[in-house]
């Protein structure tokens, strides 16, 4: 069997997480199995270089300048002439922004089975297994898919390996004569600077959609007033709705944070949020739903009202 | 001869454009029951998508601009019948104009490469010039469906996308991307394309209660997946993906210590155990 791993960089610079997926591969993969890297842009053999390293059996190289931005039309025939001359059995990649919107279309264009988001990657007869989460993280469920199959995988679940003997790196030329490439990328926007750095806060209030409307942050401002050290920041929605400014978003979309204590008040932890904070020393919860998949994470939780628990909050911390 | 020339409008350029808005089940402070490898959502309330209704919201603005037509889409098993009508009379007192509903049992056990193959093959019959679908449902959250539908339909997709610019008339746009942290890929696409909206790309309608009420009243196509278009071996063929087992997640991972009580009593709890970890100054 061959697993064929799809790298991820943007502006030569390799995404972590592409080295997680390598480590993905060799773990789902028997011995004497291979595993191929794949890696395209353009101006990228340093990225191949340090792909090498962590644990493939070979890199393939496409560098091109067709390929200096991800389009889905370049990357798909890359792919698959890749595809056609290394006949994996299954295509390994990342659901990321990229991976989310690159191997859908790849899987209607070549009948193989797909799916997104997984975790614990295991091969049976003919078939690979996957586990994922439904609804929110309330839901877990098991999957089988037939090979050949495209799988993408969630970041965290695998730990890149340790850097070892580098593998040979494979350089291929891709003729891209007759690709016709539908969408044109101009470049990249970079949210602005902020004022106040979450990441390097020790103490984060972190607010959710529960606080239901932006009129209602003053209560949540006081509270991080009554902290020493204390930040506020939000989850997606409520950078989504505007009530707080985008350099204070905390998940995959925003910036990962891991202050000593983190106070999530009516976030429910969709996985793109728990992705940003998981690594905090210690998390409070509070959340009206007990089955809230934050509660999971939590160190402390408290199943409450945050609009009867935060003022009662900032009152005990008065106290004293 | 005088000609009385008015200035061409840019309103002249018709488009039509689909919105795929999936009825979701609602989870919120639901305790949770399986049955056959799912969820048991017989006495669930189903809602559109979240992400559906900010695809909807911007295919509204661009029939506002240009003229044209929002036709809405929806498939499901029959026992989400009501949900889907509801879905597709929210549309409908938003401002959508057709609404098509995919009523099968079959569909609903479809592996979403299925699925997407159903859509496409309705849609090539509307040929519509922008297809607008949300970038995932929360249901099950894979992020598929929309660039397979593009890839089946062969047209264009740009997914998670923040903002939407027409160019030329509405012949082509120029949409934002979201990336990881919060960085936005600029891109043009030309139509006929197909776009997945992210969350936060606008602030979708509330319908009026009038118009609520006069959606009841306006009919919604019911088909089969037969009358979809999609042929029964096509449909065999990319039904891939199988459910093996479902259920609650290990409660193993989780460790929280719940405080009981008043909000009082819990406030009083937390700022005792705070302090005792060190985290709070005194």
């Amino acid at each position: 069997m061959t697993i064929l791993v799809v790298c991820e960089q943007r502006q030569g610079e390799l995404k972590d997480v592409s080295l997680e997926m390598i480590a993905a591969a060799r773990k789902t993969a028997s011995e004497g199995e291979k595993v191929i890297a794949l890696v395209m842009g353009s101006g990228v053999e340093k990225v191949a270089q340090l792909v090498a390293e962590h644990g493939p059996d070979e890199v393939v190289l496409v560098d091109s300048s067709e390929l200096l931005y991800y389009t889905y039309d370049a990357y798909k025939h890359v792919l698959l002439t890749a595809i056609k001359e290394a006949r994996p059995e299954v295509v390994l990649s990342s659901y990321t922004s990229q991976g989310m919107d690159f191997f859908p279309g790849l899987a209607a264009s070549t009948g193989m089975a797909m799916l997104s988001d997984c975790v614990n990657l295991s091969k049976k007869e003919g078939t690979l297994g996957a586990t994922r989460q439904l609804y929110g993280g309330k839901i877990e469920a098991n999957y089988s898919l037939p090979l050949p199959c495209i799988v993408t995988v969630r970041q965290g679940a695998y730990s890149a390996l340790p850097p070892q003997k580098p593998a040979p790196v494979r350089k291929e030329d891709v003729d891209f004569a007759g690709v016709e490439l539908r969408t044109k990328v101009s470049g990249y926007e970079t949210p602005p600077k902020e004022d106040v750095d979450i990441e390097k806060a020790k103490v984060i209030v972190s607010v959710g959609r529960g606080i239901e409307k932006k009129e209602n942050l003053p209560v949540f401002e006081e509270l991080v007033k009554s902290i020493d050290g204390a930040v506020l920041a939000g989850s997606r929605p409520v950078i989504d709705n505007g009530w707080l400014p985008k350099g204070r978003q905390v998940g995959v979309s925003g910036k990962t944070v891991r202050p000593k204590l983190y106070v999530a008040l009516g976030i429910s932890g969709a996985i793109q949020h728990l992705s940003g904070m998981s690594g905090s020393e210690l998390i409070v919860a509070v959340n009206k739903d007990r089955d809230a998949p934050i509660f999971k994470v939590a160190g402390i939780g408290v199943v409450d009202d945050i609009f009867k628990f935060v003022p009662a909050l900032i009152s005990e911390l008065k106290k004293n | 001869m005088v000609i009385n020339r008015t200035p061409v409008s840019c309103h002249g350029d018709l488009v039509k454009i689909a919105v795929l808005a999936k009825a979701v089940p609602d989870v919120k402070n639901v305790r949770l029951t399986m049955k056959e490898n799912d969820i048991d959502t017989a006495d669930l309330n189903f809602l559109i998508n979240e992400q559906d209704s900010y695809s909807l919201e911007e295919a509204l603005r661009l029939k506002e601009k240009f003229g044209g037509e929002v036709i809405v889409i929806t498939a499901g098993g029959e026992a989400r019948r009501k949900g889907m009508t509801q879905v597709v009379r929210e549309c409908y007192a938003k401002g959508a104009d057709r609404g098509i509903m995919i009523v099968d049992e079959a569909f609903q056990k479809l592996d979403d490469l299925a699925r997407a193959r159903v859509f496409s093959s309705l849609l090539t019959q509307e040929k519509p010039d922008v297809v607008i679908c949300g970038s995932q449902s929360f249901d099950t959250a894979t992020s598929r469906m929309g660039p397979m539908v593009a890839e089946f339909m062969g047209i264009p997709h740009a997914s998670l996308i923040t903002s939407l610019e027409p160019l030329e008339g509405g012949k082509a746009f120029r949409v934002s991307r979201d990336l990881e942290q919060g960085v936005q890929e600029i891109l043009q696409i030309g139509t006929p394309c197909l776009l997945t909206t992210q969350t936060g790309i606008n602030t979708p309608r509330y319908a009026a209660l009038s118009k609520i009420i006069m959606a009841t009243r306006k009919e919604i196509r019911t088909v089969s997946l037969q009358d979809a278009g999609a042929a029964q071996g096509d449909i065999g063929k990319f039904d891939l993906v199988k459910v093996v087992s479902a259920g609650f997640p290990a409660e193993k991972a989780s460790n929280v210590l719940i405080l009981k009580g008043t909000p009082e009593e819990e406030a009083a709890q937390l700022v005792r155990s705070l302090r005792e970890k060190g985290l709070l100054q005194r």
